[in-house]
């Protein structure tokens, strides 16, 4: 398989008042054409900052530091410009703002967990769509050139189509599109639903309107941050299987980030472990859950309640994550002081390491190479001297 | 003791009115009606937990709160300890509360942020005057080592605890009057899967210590298969399955139950092969619940009328295509694939063809409904107990007889 | 307890961090020096008239007044418009009156009418409005309907107008609260007394409870079903135990930063009364705008220094009410903001 997406030691940081947020550390993965990348990890482990990143979203506060994201787009390297190029792909974080922009909905797409939040509720959710699919069409009809693609809709437009809007921005097959897309996406009645706002949608049927926006750009990857947190589980099981089907019509690559491991399991061909900014482990499916390496998917795979036994969870992870300040990183392994195999190694930071032989299985700890050694295991909470607050 | 159930509801209905305005007030007139909870019984015994699931909006949360009299049901009674808690003296209400807490989903916003965590654990012995400040105190201290948070914690304001500290906060202010019966409401929902686990074993260890009573209200069935004994489902304001744990997780009766244990995504490594048959639609609406049982219109197991031959794909189709007339929306009946159907069948849907076809929909949708309308769309089906109770026409004796159901 | 240390700490950020609040504490606590300290730092009494010395400019500027008189000329009568130029002197830095009276003295006493009627006429607003909305909203239904409506009539009318009926009906009663710095002899050559228009403060109170009101009914009805409320119900707290320990405290932050905007605008309502006469105290700017309305062609100082000091004061007090909002509002409050 080619791969669409290299994500090479990514790392950002969000500027606070408390200081820098080491939000993203150093994050290496590769997303296949047509794959499903899963990203998991707790609340605050730097999933969400990383699709932003991809996505070239980050809020104002956050900054790509370093590392490179390269996405293959061969038209795109072929185009002169001063972004890095490397064959056909193209270094996202080098890419001047306005390209970057005009990658968005048309190569790489975003679906949020909030579809409510997501939708303008002041117009028909018909129309949104249009607008998307507009968009899309204008940038295709021209070369595809890191110029004229911003060009699409300006602030020319807008004054010319709020003051004549009977020359609307979107044509009517757009909208004749924006139809079809509902109806891709399983709406039933997707004319009348087309005219409908927001407000009038369910929040499953939103959440597949939303999955129709970002796919009326006909995007090769797309970004699924907690897609199905918001919704019902029967409601998640459609949502699940709608993206599924998607991808297996148009081989678009799937980076689906979410807290839910069952979610991952259900939807993933690999996953990545997030924790504390850093990827922790990353291998195909069945190994992760199979064979986990690092103690923090492991306990992460305990900690999930399994429906099919009435046991009790293991509470195995005590404490909590480490706060992601540049003063509070500890200078070792982040995962040490809750490790319940912490070693003396440990007080060095762990590079990521390939698991035995296997190159797609690897993981940020020492135990990828060595077994743990009781003689040498750290009492729990001693590898770092650190203010330490019972859970 | 009595050997009668802690809480007992029976019957137990709440309806809301909405979009009333001051002048339809005045004018006595009432506005649209809710009704999130209709006519549920559950029993619930000492020191057992049962789990109430549903999913968003199904009325479990009301429930809850109707148990504990938070709220004033429409109709129906919940008596605690064989006494009704309508009838109570003040001072019974008062033993009631103090026999009785909640715990509730937002670690943050369950807890007053303008409060210490000393003050939000001693509210409860405060608003009941019991004990002096310094016995307050060290009960304090007690409680945060019951739920394992530090001494040093009691003098944090909320916004400086994270989430799970947060939720030990509120499940030591629920213990400070030493209840005996507890409603979780989402206790782990809004928690990361490690602290949940911390929370859920705390929860457990609490409950045999203090021989604690739970009613965990929740959508997440993983958690009721951690820490329930009993499971009640409820959709659409109804119960419409309650038994024990592993009967209901590993022969649940109600299509519904089924379909709910089914969605939930494992956390395993050959889950992608499993394929879900998940179900359609989204949850009508609670203020026009469908006719009939009220789960029909998203059901994979409709009961055919007994006299027509006709497999589940088609007859739900036929019902998809049925509820498009019925809404008025255009449909395509003449492309209708019925290969491999029986006669009644091809002869009803040729008839309301050409109905539809000259433009006749009512005609159309009354020669469909003669032909195919399912008792479940028609009657409310009666409770049944056997295997457990379940409010299901697939478990009517009528429909056993036919179907030899276990 | 007013405020928790988090907003003690916002507070403080959002003071260290810009300008506007910065410049509204020195603003608001000149204001206040001022008022508090009249007797010690007005250099004459504000109420005694030296008619001689009447109409003088203030520094850097010179005055004209015209006199005029009749006179025999050549066996006719005539009147004869005389025009004397009035230089400016240190000895009122900011001029006098038609009567001769300090302007410099009077602007800080009349800070005190207008702090004291300010402050207190928010009180009564808040006396009334925040209980009145904390009920309303906390019970909701019939009770909200009977308080809020009747507040909405109160607001059908202008506040002006309303605020006028009023003093007409009550009259104008005044509160004479002894001045210490004169009773300890401090100050012995000014006034003996603060002169506190009574019926004013009641009336700006009566007109301006509804928009508090207002504001703690919307609080209140979020509060009353905020799952700490329902957590304490669910152990048997009284309604009065949750209105007084859960909604008042937690819907106090807006109330307050509503309440000093009021502040500004009872101070602007209470000049305008002043300025119509109805009010029981002299020493009041809005008066002294009124009194210099005749001579804006010759004397612009007597109307333009008091409606300055207006100006003044509600600037100062809104930049205070700015400084509030910015650091209480809930969506700038977070700890941190942004993080991933």
């Amino acid at each position: 398989m080619t791969d669409l997406l290299r994500a090479r030691d990514l790392t950002a940081r969000f500027d606070t008042e408390d200081g820098r947020v080491h939000a993203v550390e150093s994050v290496s993965f590769t997303v296949e054409a047509g794959e499903s990348f899963g990203l998991v990890g707790e609340s605050g482990s730097g999933k969400s900052a990383t699709a932003l990143s991809i996505a070239g979203l980050l809020p104002a506060a956050g900054t790509i530091t370093g590392g490179s994201l390269w996405f293959r787009t061969p038209e795109l390297a072929a185009t002169p410009g001063e972004h890095d190029v490397d064959g056909e792909f193209v270094d996202l974080t080098t890419l001047p703002a306005n390209a970057r922009r005009s990658l968005r909905g048309t190569e790489i797409a975003m679906v949020f967990q909030d579809p409510m939040s997501s939708f303008d509720p002041s117009a028909t959710v018909g129309s949104q769509i249009a607008k998307a699919v507009e968009v899309q069409q204008r940038a295709s009809a021209r070369p595809r050139s890191t110029r004229s693609k911003t060009e699409t809709y300006g602030l020319g437009s807008l004054i010319r189509d709020s003051l004549l809007p009977t020359r609307s921005f979107v044509s009517e097959s757009s909208r004749e599109r924006a139809i079809e897309l509902l109806e891709r996406v399983g709406i039933p009645d997707p004319a009348r639903r087309a005219e409908q706002h927001p407000t009038e949608f369910s929040g499953g049927m939103l959440q597949r309107a939303m999955i129709a926006q970002a796919i009326a750009g006909k995007p090769r990857l797309l970004l699924a941050d907690e897609p199905t947190t918001a919704l019902d589980v029967t409601i998640q099981a459609q949502i699940l299987s709608l993206l599924n089907e998607i991808q297996d019509d148009t081989g678009l690559s799937v980076v689906l980030i979410t807290h839910d491991l069952g979610v991952v399991a259900h939807h993933s061909d690999r996953v990545g472990v997030m924790y504390a900014g850093e990827l922790v482990e990353r291998a195909p499916i069945d190994r992760l859950f199979d064979a986990p390496v690092h103690p923090y998917t492991q306990g992460l795979l305990s900690a999930v309640p399994d429906l099919d036994t009435t046991a009790t969870p293991s509470p195995s992870l005590s404490g909590r994550m480490t706060g992601l300040h540049a003063h509070e990183l500890p200078e070792g392994c982040y995962f040490a002081d809750r490790c319940p195999q912490a070693m003396t190694d440990c007080r060095a930071h762990p590079e990521e390491r390939p698991v035995a032989e296997t190159d797609r299985h690897s993981a940020r700890c020492v135990l990828t190479d060595r077994a743990f050694d009781p003689d040498r295991a750290l009492e729990p909470g001693a590898a770092h001297e650190m203010e330490r607050d019972h859970q | 003791m009595t050997d009668q159930p802690l809480i007992r509801a029976a019957g137990l209905t709440k309806r809301f009115t909405d979009g009333v305005s001051v002048l339809d007030r005045l004018r006595g007139r009432e506005g649209s009606s809710i009704t999130a909870v209709d006519d549920c019984s559950l029993s619930i015994e000492r020191g057992e937990t049962v789990g109430l699931v549903g999913e968003s909006g199904c009325g479990k949360s009301t429930t809850g709160q109707l148990l504990l009299g938070l709220q004033e049901p429409t109709a129906g009674s919940v008596a605690f300890d064989g006494q009704p808690i309508a009838a109570q003296s003040a001072a019974e209400r008062r033993r009631f509360r103090q026999e009785t807490a909640i715990v509730f989903q937002e670690p943050f916003s369950s807890l007053d942020p303008r409060m210490t965590v000393e003050e939000i654990i001693c509210e409860p012995l405060v608003v009941n005057d019991i004990e002096t400040e310094s016995e307050r105190h060290s009960r304090a201290r007690d409680l945060l080592d019951r739920v394992e948070l530090s001494a040093a914690m009691a003098t944090r304001y909320p916004h400086e605890l994270s989430g799970g500290q947060c939720q030990r906060v509120a499940i030591a202010r629920a213990l400070a009057l030493e209840p005996s019966f507890i409603v979780l409401d989402e206790p782990v929902s809004a928690l990361d899967v490690s602290v949940q686990a911390q929370i859920l074993s705390l929860l457990d260890e609490l409950q045999a210590e203090l021989e604690l009573t739970y009613l965990c209200i929740t959508h997440d069935l993983s958690v009721v298969s951690s820490l329930c004994d009993r499971v009640a489902v409820m959709y659409l304001g109804e119960l419409i399955e309650v038994g024990p744990l592993e009967r209901v997780f590993d022969a649940p009766a109600h299509p519904y139950t089924s379909a709910l244990l089914e969605s939930v995504p494992r956390a395993r490594a050959n889950e992608r092969d499993r394929s879900i048959d998940h179900l359609e639609g989204a949850l009508p609406s609670p203020s026009d619940p469908p006719s009939g049982c009220r789960f029909h219109t998203r059901c994979p197991k409709l009961i055919p009328p007994a006299d027509i031959d006709i497999d589940q794909s088609t007859y739900r189709a036929i019902f998809r295509l049925r509820s498009q007339i019925a809404r008025g929306e255009s449909v395509a009946l003449d492309e209708f694939d019925c290969t491999g159907c029986s006669a009644t069948v091809t002869q009803a849907i040729e008839a309301a063809t050409e109905a539809l076809n000259a433009g006749d929909r009512a005609t159309a949708l009354d020669r469909l409904d003669t032909t195919f309308e399912s008792v479940c769309e028609t009657t409310p089906p009666d409770e049944h107990t056997t295997p457990h109770h379940v409010s299901c026409h697939l478990h009517a004796d009528a429909h056993c007889r036919d179907h030899n159901c276990e | 307890m007013m405020f928790t240390p988090r907003t003690r700490r916002a507070l403080r950020r959002t003071l260290r961090r810009q300008l506007l609040p910065k410049l509204g504490v020195v603003l608001f606590g000149l204001l206040v020096v001022g008022a508090l300290c009249a007797p010690l730092l007005a250099p004459h009494d504000p109420t005694t008239q030296q008619l001689d010395e009447k109409l003088r400019p203030p520094i850097g500027f010179s005055g004209q007044t015209e006199q005029t008189s009749s006179q025999l000329v050549d066996g006719e009568v005539k009147t004869v418009t005389e025009t004397t130029t009035i230089s400016a002197t240190w000895t009122h830095p900011l001029g006098t009156d038609a009567l001769g009276r300090d302007m410099l003295s009077r602007v800080l006493y009349g800070a005190r009418t207008s702090l004291l009627v300010g402050l207190l006429g928010t009180t009564v607003a808040a006396i009334i409005g925040v209980p009145t909305g904390l009920i309303a909203g906390y019970y909701g239904g019939r009770i909200d309907d009977a308080l809020m409506r009747s507040g909405d009539v109160m607001l059908a009318f202008p506040s002006l107008v309303l605020a006028v009926a009023l003093v007409g009906l009550f009259g104008t009663a005044t509160v004479r609260i002894p001045d210490p710095w004169v009773v300890l002899g401090i100050t012995p050559a000014m006034p003996a007394h603060v002169v506190l228009p009574g019926t004013v403060v009641l009336v700006v109170g009566l007109v301006n409870w509804v928009w508090l009101a207002r504001i703690a009914r919307g609080e209140a009805m979020g509060l009353a079903n905020a799952p700490y409320v329902l957590a304490a119900r669910s152990v048997g707290a009284s309604d009065r135990f949750i209105l007084r320990r859960h909604v008042l405290p937690n819907a106090l932050t807006p109330i307050l930063v509503l309440a000093t905007i009021q502040v500004a605008t009872i101070i602007l309502l209470e000049s305008a009364l002043a300025f119509l006469g109805f009010t029981g105290t002299t020493l009041s700017w809005g008066f002294d705008v009124s009194q210099g309305r005749d001579l804006l062609s010759t004397a612009w100082w007597v109307t333009t220094i008091p409606g300055f000091a207006i100006v003044f004061a509600v600037f100062a007090v809104n930049l205070i009410g700015d400084w509030f909002r910015d650091a209480l509002d809930p969506g700038i409050d977070a700890d941190g903001g942004g993080g991933p």
